[in-house]
């Protein structure tokens, strides 16, 4: 072998060794580098992860890619986390607000939303007093910050809906960036409404017992100096005494009646509706008669319903009782009953002095009267009407009315009849 | 300096919606007030006008000072020019509210005719909410209902033409008295609706710097008119 070739041999034998050595260190210096910070990365992000000391590239490869896996299993549990989370808030009744330390707002759920007409993609960070039109809600967040408790309070609203609120804010002391409020609030409306509706009723009722009472009480202490002097006297006032009695027995009855309608237990079988109106108005002919009223029917054969045979009887003998009530002498009370596929419909029509447009809305609210100054003379209790609507619907039915001054009344109950026996139930 | 001019026109901003809700409150108490003869009732919402008078003094000289000191420009002068204004309508409403209250004391012995009252309740409801309404409207800076103001204030206008109407339902010279009276009360609740109206074009100009009169569409109108 020639001199020349063996000594270039050599210069490059160990020019590949230096440029070896210099690639290496070039090379291994960052994998080094680059493995520390996937153990780093590994350890933050990874706290349980077993870390096998990648000594080649193809090493770190593997590693880097198991903990990408991993990384993408945690973000997709945190998004998964804060979908839930996001979907519990939309599906609540309740509206939630998140409000910053400065009053901002930075989340309203969609029933806040709703409540307060903002749009679905309402920009989060504005001031929640500007955002929402009224200084109930960042007063009461104000008064939590401070307190650093929880403060409760109440909003009533005229729009964009009339509704009645209930708030409460409760400061984020311990998590995330400080100051932050959580406003939730209840609609109680419904509930306001209610306790109107029942302190009204407790009010009306011991109105209506006090009357009679009263009455005869009176009647009772001109009856005691009365009698000795002047027997006959003595006994009108003990015939009215009677009467007073009478009309606190039906204000009782009708009072149980109705807490019975209303507790909803039906004793439901099926009903045969001809039988029940002849049965009802049977019972009415000498009233009719008495007050020379004119008592008809006119019924189609064979119409069932599935339903409570007394409450239905109750109905009927509300509506007819009203009737005759109402009816002049010379007048006539129809009942007629008339029936579609689905739908039986129970008729009561009178000729009598018919009620006023203006009343028709509230005339099924317990204790209404049109006119207020002729109640006693005429004798209801003002609760017949409402008996009537409750049974109604408790049958799943309606109650309507079509009325006329001084041409009469008609009374519509439609209920769904009873289908035939089969897999419907 | 400009955190304390913005501070400024916040602090205005916040006390403009206190004094909206002052009046909302005024509205409520007069309203129940002359549905129940409450005298007791009317008098305190007399009392309490001075607060809404007081507010509305320091909202006008806090105006005046930002003018002279700030000289605001562009935008911001137009928010400054259109809380001064709203600030005015705001202390008229109050005013309206206690000129109902006076008429509960006067008018508590006459005989009410129940039409006019159940027309005056509906329009008792519907200027509650127009008040409220532009509240919303000035808080949001909504454009969209300032422009459905007019719409809503439509049935106070029929409402208050509709009480002339009802007047002859009176039968004697008391109920006579008693419905002239409530006639100018019906005017004010009316009124109400109005000021409402110019509370939302200030916002459509503080917003746009556009100055026009709010007043509903013939197409809307008759489509209302058809509710």
């Amino acid at each position: 072998m020639p001199t020349p070739t063996l000594i270039a041999i050599g210069v490059g034998l160990v020019a590949a060794a230096v440029l070896a050595f210099l690639t290496a260190r070039a090379v291994g210096r960052p994998v080094a580098a680059l493995r520390r910070t996937v153990h780093r990365l590994a350890d933050s992000t990874l706290p349980s992860w077993r870390w096998t000391e990648p000594d080649d590239v193809q090493g770190l490869t593997n590693e880097l890619s198991a903990i990408t896996t991993r990384l993408r299993e945690r973000l997709d549990g945190l998004t998964e986390e804060r979908d839930r989370a996001g979907q519990i808030l939309d599906a609540l009744d309740d509206g939630v607000l998140l409000l910053d330390g400065a009053g901002r707002l930075l989340v309203a759920n969609p029933a806040a939303r709703s409540w307060f007409g903002l749009p679905d993609d309402l920009r989060p960070g504005l001031p929640v007093q500007r955002v929402l039109g009224v200084p109930q809600v960042s007063e009461l967040a104000e008064r939590a910050a401070e307190a650093g408790a929880p403060v409760v309070g109440n909003l009533t609203m005229v729009f964009p809906e009339p509704r009645t609120l209930a708030l409460r804010a409760f400061p984020l002391a311990d998590r995330g960036p400080t100051g932050r409020i959580v406003v939730t609030m209840a609609d109680i409306t419904q509930r306001r409404r209610l306790e109107v509706l029942r302190r009204d009723f407790v009010a009306n009722a011991s109105h209506e017992l006090k009357t009679p009472v009263a009455a005869v009480r009176a009647l009772a202490e001109t009856l005691l100096t009365a009698l000795p002097e002047d027997p006959e006297a003595g006994r009108r006032f003990a015939v009215r005494i009677g009467w007073e009695a009478e009309r606190l027995d039906v204000l009782a009855r009708d009072l149980l009646d109705l807490s019975r309608v209303e507790r909803g237990t039906l004793d439901v079988e099926p009903v045969d509706l001809v039988g029940l109106v002849k049965e009802v108005v049977g019972g009415y002919a000498d009233r009719a008669e008495e007050r020379r009223v004119r008592l008809s029917t006119e019924l189609r054969p064979s119409v069932a319903v599935r339903g409570d045979r007394a409450q239905l009887g109750l109905l009927l003998s509300n509506l007819i009782d009203n009737a005759l009530r109402y009816t002049p002498a010379k007048g006539t009370v129809c009942v007629r009953l008339d029936a579609t596929e689905s739908r039986a419909a129970l008729q009561v029509a009178d000729t009598g002095e018919g009620i006023p447009a203006a009343e028709l809305p509230r005339i099924f609210e317990r204790f209404y009267r049109v006119d207020k100054a002729r109640a006693r003379q005429t004798g209801g209790t003002g609760l017949g009407l409402a008996i009537v609507r409750h049974v109604a619907e408790a049958h799943g039915g309606t109650v309507r009315v079509d009325s006329e001054l001084s041409r009469g009344s008609t009374f519509t109950v439609t209920l769904p009849v009873a289908g035939p026996p089969g897999p419907v139930a | 300096m400009r955190t304390t001019f913005e501070q400024r026109l916040e602090g205005l901003e916040a006390k403009l919606l206190q004094m909206g809700q002052l009046v909302q409150s005024q509205l409520e108490r007069t309203l129940e007030a002359l549905a129940s003869f409450d005298t007791t009732l009317a008098d305190e919402v007399i009392v309490r006008d001075d607060q809404i008078d007081r507010v509305y003094v320091e909202v006008e000289q806090e105006i005046l000072r930002t003018l002279a000191l700030q000289a605001p420009v562009a935008k911001d002068l137009r928010l400054v020019a259109g809380v001064l204004h709203i600030n005015s309508h705001i202390e008229r409403m109050g005013d309206l509210c206690v000129n109902m209250a006076k008429f509960v004391r006067i008018t508590k012995d006459y005989p009410p005719v129940p039409e006019i009252q159940s027309t005056l309740t509906e329009m008792g409801s519907h200027a509650q909410r127009m008040v409220a309404a532009a509240m919303t409207c000035f808080a949001r800076r909504d454009l969209e209902l300032a422009e459905r103001l007019p719409i809503l204030d439509q049935p106070l206008d029929r409402l208050n033409s509709e009480i002339f109407r009802q007047i002859d339902r009176a039968t004697d010279d008391r109920a006579l008295e008693w419905a002239s009276r409530m006639i100018l009360v019906a005017r004010y609740l009316e009124r109400l609706g109005d000021h409402s109206v110019d509370i939302g074009e200030q916002v459509v100009f503080i917003v746009t710097g556009e100055v026009k009169e709010l007043v509903p569409s013939k197409a809307i109108r008759a489509g209302v008119e058809d509710v």
